[in-house]
Formats: structure tokens, sequence, C-alpha cells
């Protein structure tokens, strides 16, 4: 090859590398397939909760770690723990107050890779007025192909219900509701172009 | 004293039966309206829990209570009662006996609908015998109403009746069930 088609060869093969790596991929949640779900405790009798709406923005590719990050915004009023006893006490100020609080937020930067294949994120979650830093390990497997990229995410996030004011004032004991909650992220995701 | 029923006197197995059921059944009313009233709370969950639990411990005891009717013969009816006062006591006391079945199948029913987790006296899990509904868990919460109006009515007739017998006709079918001797 002479030289110079060579250095073209190379500038081009550069841009083409820096361009696909300035970027995370882009990925919608294919909400039929998808639950943001949560699992709390009534009388030490566990019961599951969903979150029907929730707006996500989430950029991830495993080899950009660098430039993927998520944001996720839940509107709090689309629980359904299908009792609807449950879910109008839900909405009640003691708990996730929807008129003052319609949403809660959550956020995910400096990924990582970590250990069997997963990965772990410094995430922020605010519920109410209440935010709070934890970790968040998940796991995100892309498959299918160039053009119809796909993706499962999960997660498994411990929270305590007291450090976000969810059941306070006489509810702010652990007799009926547990303190500890288990959030549960399975979503399936399309790549955007 | 024999602790089968006889043509004469109640057994105290029927006795202790009859009266333990009905104090059950003034707790119930009690605790359900008082606990209707009240704004959701950790003590009307509390409250609600009680009411629960004595009501499967009725369903429990009249369930009992009909086997051990069947296989007794109850005392006879007082002489001097017509026929038609015999069979209108008869199918009353049907009638308390199915409302006394069919509340806390009704309260079994809205519990399990609202899927509404409830430990009997805060130790046995009452097990779901519907899949969520809310529908049927306002359906079913409307005949528990109705029929605990039912109720009221017929045990303050059962009450009053045999307060009559007692004070009016003299017939000892009162005396009968506090276990003195009917005549």
């Amino acid at each position: 090859m002479r030289r110079g088609a060579a250095w073209i060869l190379a500038a081009v093969l550069l841009l083409a590398g820096v361009s696909a790596a300035s970027a995370a991929q882009h990925w919608r949640v294919l909400p039929k397939s998808s639950e943001l779900a949560f699992f709390a405790s009534y009388d030490r009798i566990e019961f599951k909760g969903v979150f029907h709406r929730f707006d996500s923005d989430l950029w991830f590719s495993a080899d950009d770690l660098a430039h993927s990050h998520f944001r996720v915004k839940v509107d709090v009023a689309s629980v359904d723990t299908r009792s609807v006893d449950r879910d109008e006490v839900l909405s009640e100020a003691d708990w996730f107050d929807f008129k003052r609080f319609p949403s809660a937020y959550f956020t995910a930067t400096h990924i990582e890779a970590a250990e069997d294949q997963g990965f772990t994120a410094k995430a922020d979650l605010k519920i109410r007025d209440k935010q709070h830093p934890l970790a968040f390990p998940f796991t995100f497997v892309v498959r299918g192909d160039q053009a119809h990229l796909k993706a499962h995410m999960q997660a498994k996030v411990p929270l305590n219900r007291l450090d976000y004011d969810i059941g306070s004032g006489e509810w702010a004991d652990d007799d009926l509701v547990g303190f500890r909650v288990r959030v549960v992220v399975d979503l399936h995701l399309q790549a955007v172009e | 004293m024999p602790w089968r029923d006889t043509p004469e006197q109640w057994s105290a197995v029927s006795r202790a039966f009859h009266w333990i059921i009905a104090l059950l059944i003034l707790a119930m009313l009690v605790l359900g309206f008082v606990g209707d009233d009240m704004a959701r709370s950790p003590a009307k969950a509390r409250v609600f829990m009680w009411h629960k639990s004595f009501g499967m411990l009725i369903l429990t005891l009249v369930l009992l209570r009909l086997a051990w009717r069947s296989i007794n013969q109850r005392p006879v009816f007082p002489r001097a009662m017509p026929r038609w006062q015999i069979q209108a006591v008869k199918a009353g006391h049907i009638a308390l006996y199915l409302l006394l079945l069919a509340l806390p199948f009704s309260g079994w029913v809205m519990n399990s609908a609202a899927d509404f987790p409830v430990r009997l006296f805060g130790w046995v899990r009452l097990p779901a015998i519907v899949a969520p509904d809310h529908e049927l868990k306002e359906i079913a919460e409307v005949v528990h109403k109705v029929l605990v109006w039912g109720l009221i009515t017929l045990v303050s007739g059962h009450a009053l009746l045999a307060i009559k017998h007692e004070w009016i006709d003299h017939d000892g079918v009162l005396r009968r069930m506090l276990g003195f001797p009917s005549r």
C-alpha cells in the first residue's frame, strides 16, 4: 500500500473508532416486557408493587463506560400493589404524597465493570424530598445483531423506606409495614439509532 | 349431668357453644362498627385483625356446633307451643346458622379479594380464598354489611323471644339454655 493511502486509511479507521466511542449506545425501554417493581412486607407477609409509568434516559456501552449513564423519572402515582386500599394509603401524605411529590428520580453514573460480568454504578435516588446515594449493581446483557440490538438489564436494590420518609408518623415503626424494601428492575431495551 | 343433649336438657357442650358464640358475636359487632368508623391507620388494622380473628373463630365454632347437633337429639319444644310457632322457630334458627356461616365467608372473600394479608390472632396467616379483585371485594363488602343487619335483627328477635318465653310463657326454654332444669 502506498504511504499516503495507508495514512488516509489509518485516519479513517481512527475517526470511525473515535466516533463510535464518543457516546455510549442510547437505549429505550420496551414497556410491555419491562418492569419496575418492589417487594415490601405487611405484617411480615411480602407483597409486590410495580410502577407502571417511568421515563428513562439510558446510555450504556460495555466498552464505553465513561460515557454511560442512566436517568429515570418515576411517576409515583402509577404505583400498583394490586390492592386499591393499599394504593390509596400509598398516595397519602405520610407515604408517597402524590400531590406534593409526583415523581421520584434515579440517576446512575461512574459505571464500572464488576465481577461475574456485571456492572456497578454510583447512583442517587430521590423520593419525596429525600435524596440518598446508593450503590447500584446491575447486569446488562446485549444480544442481537448490529441492526437490531437488544438488551436485558436487571438489578436488585435494597432500601430502607424510612430513609425516604415513606410511611412516617404513626407508620414509622415496623410493627405492620417492614422497613426493608427491595426494588427489582427488569428492563428489556432496544437500541435507539 | 349428662354430657350429651337429652330431651329435657341441653348438655354443657351445647350450652358452652351457645354462649361463647353469643359473646363472640357481640364482640364482633363492636369491633366491626368501631373499626369501620376509623380512618386508615395501624390502629384500624389492629382492630380489624381482631375482628377477622374472632370471625374465623366463630366460623369454626359454628361448624363444630352443627356437627355436634347432628349427632345429638335436641331437647323437646314446650308442649304448649303451637305447631306454626315451632316451624317459625326452626326457620329462624336455620336462618341464624346460615347468617353465621355467610358472614365470615363474605368477610373472608372480602379480605382475600382486597389482597390484605392478615394473621389471625397475630399468629397464623389467613389463606386467600379468591384472587385479588377489586370489584369482587366491593360486592363482598356490601353483602357482608347487609348480612350484619340481618344478623342484628335475628339475634335481637331471638333474645327477645327467649325472654318472652321465660317471663310471659314461663315454659323454661331460656332457663334450659342457662343450664337450669326446665321444670
